[in-house]
């Protein structure tokens, strides 16, 4: 999972992830990197800070398509700015 | 025929009969629903003539008496029952005219015998179904004799074709080799030849002689899939980065048979490439092909199942208990990190059962293409069930909120993080804290997710440092009002750092002598409480002093919060496991999962009256 790197995490993060995800979890990081990768430069993109917690505790929106989670932020304008406050919030979106 | 293609065959005839059996509990449940409505109806009609014989003209004769002629033993003649149906109606009518008139000795007898008839009819049709049911379990137990059968065969036949898997064939593997041994409809030559190389294939692994792998050459991998239209770079990268599975498991031939037919029926470019990948490696034509029709034909062709490989390969249903070999992975040393742990996460049969289980739970699931549920409707079956059981339990998904996240459905160890939650008063704290804290889990279900061990175990230190108002105060946000807020929780970035906190704040259960004996059985026996523990004296005490008012879900001692399902289930197992039920025991289960600091541990110790010292020198 060295391509988290790209976004700001440390060794000790990328441990902290894998530690705590499951093996299905795992897969889909390693097999998906690049579908992965999509997905982080977009939160990225739209201002998303805390993607550890994301690839932490919400590895289910990683099994999304990139496009799907755009059209569900989108549908919510203070969207962003919760996730940021507390992944927890994607609850709010329906992940 | 090589040894995987004689257990192929068996499997085939294995798949075949499961099919048939499949078909015949169809139709077997159709009829026993067909019946049991009819049952229903022509109880309903039998009572509501009970109360009185002038409701006739309230009920459906017609239908009765085709349900009659159907089902019953008397040959009815349709038209001359109606008639007289419909002559005694009139007398009724008449009757509630006020008309001094009266059923004739004739018309009494016909609704006596008609009457007879539906109940003798009715005891024929519970007589039918009690048979049904039985064939209908018969069966069931065949399928699964037959399931546990091809999972066995399944990873005979898996062990047998992968290059890199050289353990020797064992006792569980020749369990379900001798199935083919056993079985009349396979020839006697094909039996010897198969006994013959069970045997060479174990003598080959024993003396170390490598199996014949044909390792295929990336670049004739990637030839392959850039004549697909695969020749872009990032599918470059994507082959390259699977190239040491991809040359060990590949078969050229396989390969293009697979992407030949996924590119005349125009799905080719429908899947992510990984999943094509995964596919080509475990997967085969046939399997390919037979779900294809199987989706095509129920109008199923959409992402969720492009994107799962485990649907387009021959699979077994995951199962937690009904097999012991389902949790020795064949190519555990290959780990999460592969192609070949992704094609095998997941089967079409266990997407189907999630489906259909969500679905009957009311859940709004999209199926268009899975979005929002890919993750859940990808987790094996027996985990969604379980952790929505758990989850009913502790009061989730009652229907009363209308937000249905379905995070904790796929969470793992749910129970224990429940109870820590109700714990740290953050879920059903009624009549203990404010609905805005004491709900937190009920508005937010993903927390039971995404608050974490180290999170938890600070929260159990602040709770027994300060009193609720405190507690709560610092816990929640003060700008959003209901949300956990994280900005004073210390980040524990290392192992020791977390080690250092635990051992300086919290006890370490020293005192409780059979505390390691007592969580190997927890850890060993899962199973719900059972009502015979109230009988026990230690129980009831603390269901009469620590319970709180239409609260089910707690005891509360001396400030501290503890998880009243915890309690009866460690208790349960322990009787379960012939332990009696002392203070030992009940000191054990209340604090089983908690992180306490020496204060409140006594404060429980005292308030149950449990003192080690005391009971070693026999005076509790």
């Amino acid at each position: 999972m060295d391509y988290f790197k790209n976004y700001g995490l440390t060794d000790n993060d990328i441990n902290d992830i894998i530690e705590y995800v499951d093996n299905d979890d795992m897969n889909n990081y390693y097999i998906n990197e690049l579908d992965i990768i999509d997905i982080l430069n977009y939160f990225k993109e739209v201002g998303i800070i805390n993607l550890k917690d994301i690839l932490k505790y919400k590895s289910n929106i990683f099994y999304e398509k990139v496009d799907n989670i755009k059209r569900n932020i989108e549908s919510r304008k203070d969207a962003i700015k919760l996730i940021n406050e507390d992944v927890v919030n994607f609850e709010l979106i329906g992940y | 025929m090589t040894l995987d293609e004689i257990i192929a065959l068996k499997l085939k005839t294995l798949y075949d009969e499961i099919d048939r059996l499949t078909k015949e509990n169809t139709s077997l449940n159709y009829e026993i629903d067909e019946l049991t409505e009819v049952l229903l109806i022509s109880e309903d009609f039998i009572h509501t003539m009970a109360d009185n014989w002038a409701n006739i003209s309230l009920l459906d004769t017609k239908s009765m008496t085709d349900y009659l002629i159907k089902y019953g033993l008397y040959a009815y003649d349709k038209s001359e029952v109606e008639e007289t149906f419909r002559i005694i109606n009139i007398v009724y009518d008449a009757i509630k005219d006020g008309i001094n008139t009266s059923l004739t000795d004739e018309q009494k007898a016909f609704i006596e015998g008609y009457i007879g008839n539906l109940i003798q009819m009715i005891k024929t049709i519970n007589e039918n179904i009690e048979l049904k049911d039985k064939e209908l379990k018969n069966n069931k137990n065949k399928t699964n004799e037959y399931d546990d059968l091809i999972l066995n065969l399944e990873y005979l036949k898996e062990k047998i074709s992968d290059a890199l898997n050289e353990e020797i064939l064992n006792e569980d593997d020749f369990h379900a080799f001798y199935s083919i041994v056993e079985d009349s409809s396979i020839s006697n030559e094909i039996k010897k030849q198969a006994i013959i190389k069970f045997i060479k294939y174990n003598t080959d692994r024993l003396s170390n002689t490598p199996k014949n792998i044909s390792r295929v050459s990336i670049d004739d991998i990637k030839d392959l899939f850039s004549s697909y239209g695969f020749n872009d770079l990032r599918s470059l990268k994507v082959i390259e980065k699977n190239k040491s599975e991809l040359e060990l498991r590949g078969n050229l031939q396989n390969i293009n048979s697979i992407l030949g037919f996924m590119n005349e029926n125009k799905i080719l470019n429908k899947f992510p490439l990984s999943v094509i990948l995964s596919i080509c490696i475990i997967g085969d034509y046939e399997s390919v092909v037979q779900t294809y029709k199987k989706l095509s034909d129920e109008n199923r062709l959409t992402d969720l199942y492009f994107q799962t490989p485990g649907v387009w390969i021959n699979n077994p249903v995951k199962r937690k208990n009904g097999n012991k070999r389902i949790h020795r992975n064949p190519n555990l040393k290959d780990g999460p990190c592969s192609l070949y742990y992704s094609a095998r996460r997941i089967s079409l049969e266990d997407i189907d059962l999630n489906i259909k289980f969500l679905k009957e739970k009311g859940f709004d699931i999209n199926l268009a293409n899975g979005d929002k549920n890919m993750k859940l409707l990808t987790t094996p079956n027996y985990k969604i069930v379980s952790n929505y059981n758990i989850c009913r339990k502790y009061g989730l998904y009652d229907g009363k909120v209308k937000n249905q996240v379905l995070t904790p459905l796929y969470g793992s160890n749910i129970e224990e993080r429940l109870d820590n939650l109700v714990e740290l008063g953050l879920l059903n704290g009624k009549n203990l804290s404010q609905s805005i804290y004491g709900d937190y889990v009920l508005r937010y279900p993903s927390s039971i997710v995404t608050i974490d061990q180290n999170h938890i175990m600070y929260l159990y230190y602040l709770r027994s440092m300060y009193d609720d108002k405190e507690y709560y105060s610092r816990i929640f946000s003060k700008s959003r009002i209901g949300m956990l807020t994280k900005e004073n929780i210390p980040s524990f970035d290392s192992e020791e750092k977390t080690q250092k906190f635990n051992e300086t704040n919290f006890v370490s259960f020293d005192d409780i002598p059979n505390f390691d004996i007592y969580n190997s059985l927890i850890n060993e026996n899962n199973e719900e409480y059972n009502e015979e523990v109230f009988h026990e004296k230690e129980i009831f005490d603390l269901e009469r002093q620590f319970r709180v008012r239409d609260n089910d879900f707690v005891y509360y001692i001396n400030g501290i919060i503890i998880s009243r399902l915890k309690v009866l289930k460690v208790c349960s197992i322990l009787r379960h496991n012939g332990i009696k039920i002392g203070k030992e025991e009940i000191m054990y289960a209340l604090t089983k999962g908690m992180k306490l600091t020496k204060k409140s541990y006594n404060k429980i110790a005292s308030s149950i009256g449990y003192n080690m010292e005391e009971i070693k020198n026999g005076l509790l």
